[in-house]
């Protein structure tokens, strides 16, 4: 029987976050080959060379331990970005996702985070683990942003775009939203404003916390990930849920009647693809897949600035948007119908799987 | 200094040989006392591929000057055959090629057994290209050994040359090199003869040696730079990100460090700038309670009298000794 191997950070069965959902699929779909797969979590291996950033060490070291496999014992290896870190030499066929670059993460942050901070993300994460992850390795961008990061930053030739994939037959608008909200505890009479992804400058969340204070007429959801810098703010019109699965986020995604997505970086932003599936509006920042898409009509009605220092004019816009969503629904009916049809024909699962199986030669 | 046992103390039985001198003197530097030895038994053809002419020196004709000295120095080592190639000095890089081509043409035309070259680690650019290109042609003529001698240097060797015999006359030759060796010819003379000197470390016999490598077995770029590294295997592309990564890990961890220790101490200096404020606001008040005492009536009344004291109650007067005894009073009741 063929193996293959899959070299992550963390274990998709126990964290959540946009790589382990994308994990998950992978490996349901790589068995569906008939490959049995095994998977090497960086986060269960210990900091072996010393290094004062523990995670970096672990990285580091399950890379590494590659080195000891023999040629043949698995038919290929894919490694999420960096989490292949010190996997150089690479005496098995690989494939390397990149799910974001971190020097442009940095970069989209730098403002923001101290200067060692920046320093480590984009040297040590980015120029080093990440360029390493690439050599020997067939390149998968998870955007056209991603790849053209990798392009400027590292001088990468020879990537692949397969955007992240969404299952939209499993994410769409459940229409009891009423019941949704009693589930919820969510008032039925306040418009609800969602924010999904973890709670951290990255994500735009000095954005959200504003907004959620300046607009207490809405109704916040915010349903945070594993690894956030803080908590979220708490407030009688804020909720915060954490660890839901997907058929709870299909609920959040029907229940909210937008999400607000101000993130400074995204790779792909998949909660944004799932929340377009369900039907919701989603007011953000050009930032992964959703660069092109707010170059389109209706949708550039929804885009907001990539958040700079000075917040005001970024506020400004996304109460303005949240304006015209509510005031014109028609263009809340229009944005959200054709922001479905756009993931179902770009990137439902089925798309992605078609795509994945063709570069991975599981057909 | 096991290696002491296969080190050779005899040039090979040859009977061509070509010598590439980068500049004219480098070949008397770096293998003048050889060329005096057995230039009777080796025909020797000096190549000098430039003509040294981006010397630092103020004449116009530092190139001729140059050839000049260096046809000299080879009258007095024995060596008469010398070509000059005019690659222009400095800029051998820029003209590989040329070089190569010229080079090919020496090495079918003289078909020399031997070919002496600057080391690959002899750190002036236009030398290392010397090399390079020698290493590369002789790949194309194996037959043809290259011999690397020293100059700015000191090399791994297999070959030593002992020429105190002839010491005098390198010595003689060096000193026609007036302007290649900036007219200085005194230090380089001894700097290059400490050279030859230093060797004796090695045969712990007292006498002058010119070192040289002449490859026998070993071919190609990768192997010669093996043999002159003692085969110290290069890390692993891992062990070199590893490396690369723990520099800038702790530089981060440093900056980390220090960063937390600014925030220290800008919330020390917060605290101290917030009691600062708070005394100086004290201050500010105390200040305005003086400044309303200062306009009040009493206050006014007083500097008034004070200042027509004198004139109202005399010293010494009925009047002063009353208002003195009063206040006295009242000073004693008061307080």
């Amino acid at each position: 029987m063929k193996k293959a191997l899959i070299l992550t950070g963390f274990n998709p069965y126990s964290y959540s976050g946009g790589i382990e959902t994308f994990t998950k699929a992978l490996i349901s779909l790589i068995e569906l080959s008939n490959i049995k797969t095994e998977m090497i979590c960086a986060s269960d291996f210990s900091n072996t060379y010393n290094l004062y950033h523990e995670f970096i060490g672990q990285v580091y070291t399950a890379g590494r331990s590659l080195l000891s496999i023999r040629s043949g014992t698995y038919d290929f290896v894919i490694a999420n970005g960096y989490y292949g870190g010190g996997y150089l030499t690479k005496n098995l066929k690989t494939f390397t996702i990149f799910h974001s670059t971190h020097t442009g993460y940095a970069d989209a942050i730098k403002g923001f985070i101290p200067l060692s901070t920046y320093l480590e993300i984009r040297y040590i994460i980015g120029e080093l683990l990440e360029q390493s992850c690439a050599s020997g390795a067939r390149i998968i961008a998870v955007s056209n942003r991603v790849k053209s990061e990798l392009e400027g930053y590292y001088g990468l030739e020879d990537i692949e775009v397969i955007p992240n994939p969404v299952d939209t037959s499993f994410f769409f608008r459940l229409h009891d939203k009423e019941e949704l909200r009693n589930k919820y505890g969510i008032p039925q009479n306040q418009k609800v404003g969602l924010f999904v992804g973890r709670w951290e400058i990255s994500k735009g969340r000095d954005i959200v916390e504003r907004l959620m204070h300046e607009l207490n007429d809405l109704f916040w959801v915010g349903v945070t990930s594993t690894g956030g810098e803080a908590s979220p703010p708490e407030g009688e019109n804020i909720t915060t849920l954490s660890g839901l699965n997907m058929a709870q986020m299909r609920e959040i995604y029907s229940l909210s009647d937008f999400m607000l997505l101000p993130s400074r970086y995204e790779g792909f932003g998949l909660a944004a693809a799932e929340a377009m599936a369900s039907g919701l509006p989603v007011i953000g920042s050009p930032v992964g897949f959703l660069e092109g898409i707010y170059l389109k009509t209706p949708f550039s009605a929804m885009s907001i600035p990539i958040a700079l220092p000075d917040k005001n004019e970024i506020i400004a816009k996304i109460k303005d948007s949240i304006h015209k969503l509510f005031s014109d629904e028609n263009l809340c009916e229009e944005i959200s119908e054709k922001g479905r049809d756009i993931i179902v024909k770009n990137y439902d699962i089925a798309v992605w799987q078609e795509r994945m199986k063709n570069i991975l030669c599981l057909n | 200094m096991s290696e002491l046992n296969d080190i050779k103390y005899e040039f090979p039985d040859i009977e061509r040989a070509l010598i590439l001198s980068p500049h004219p003197d480098d070949e008397t530097l770096g293998c003048g006392g050889t060329i005096a030895l057995y230039s009777k038994r080796i025909d020797f053809t000096v190549i000098a591929l430039s003509d040294g002419e981006a010397i630092d020196l103020p004449e116009d004709n530092k190139a001729d000057l140059r050839k000049g000295e260096l046809k000299d120095a080879m009258k007095i080592l024995g060596a008469r055959d010398i070509i000059f190639l005019h690659v222009p000095d400095g800029q051998f890089r820029q003209h590989r090629d040329e070089i190569r081509e010229k080079l090919t043409g020496l090495f079918i035309l003289k078909k020399p057994q031997m070919v002496f070259s600057p080391s690959l680690f002899d750190s002036h650019p236009d030398h290392i290209e010397t090399a390079i290109a020698c290493i590369e042609l002789v790949e194309r003529f194996p037959s043809i050994k290259i011999v690397f001698y020293e100059v700015y240097n000191p090399i791994r060797f297999n070959t030593l040359i002992d020429i105190s015999k002839v010491v005098e006359t390198k010595k003689e030759a060096l000193t026609k090199y007036h302007f290649s060796m900036l007219k200085k010819e005194d230090i380089f003379i001894s700097s290059i003869l400490s050279l030859n000197k230093f060797r004796s470390l090695f045969t712990i016999k007292d006498s002058y040696y010119e070192a040289f490598w002449i490859h026998n077995t070993i071919r190609g770029l990768p192997d010669i730079i093996n043999w002159f590294t003692y085969s110290i295997s290069p890390p692993s592309p891992e062990d070199r990100l590893l490396s690369a990564i723990r520099v800038a890990d702790s530089l981060v961890y440093q900056m980390r460090t220090a960063e937390g220790e600014v925030k220290e101490k800008d919330s020390v200096i917060r605290h101290l700038t917030y009691d600062l404020n708070k005394k100086e606001e004290i201050a500010s008040d105390l200040q305005n309670q003086i400044h309303l005492m200062e306009e009040s009536i009493f206050w006014k009344f007083a500097r008034k009298f004070h200042s027509i004291k004198d004139r109202l109650l005399p010293e010494k007067s009925l009047r002063r000794l009353l208002y003195e005894r009063i206040i006295f009073v009242l000073k004693n009741r008061l307080f």
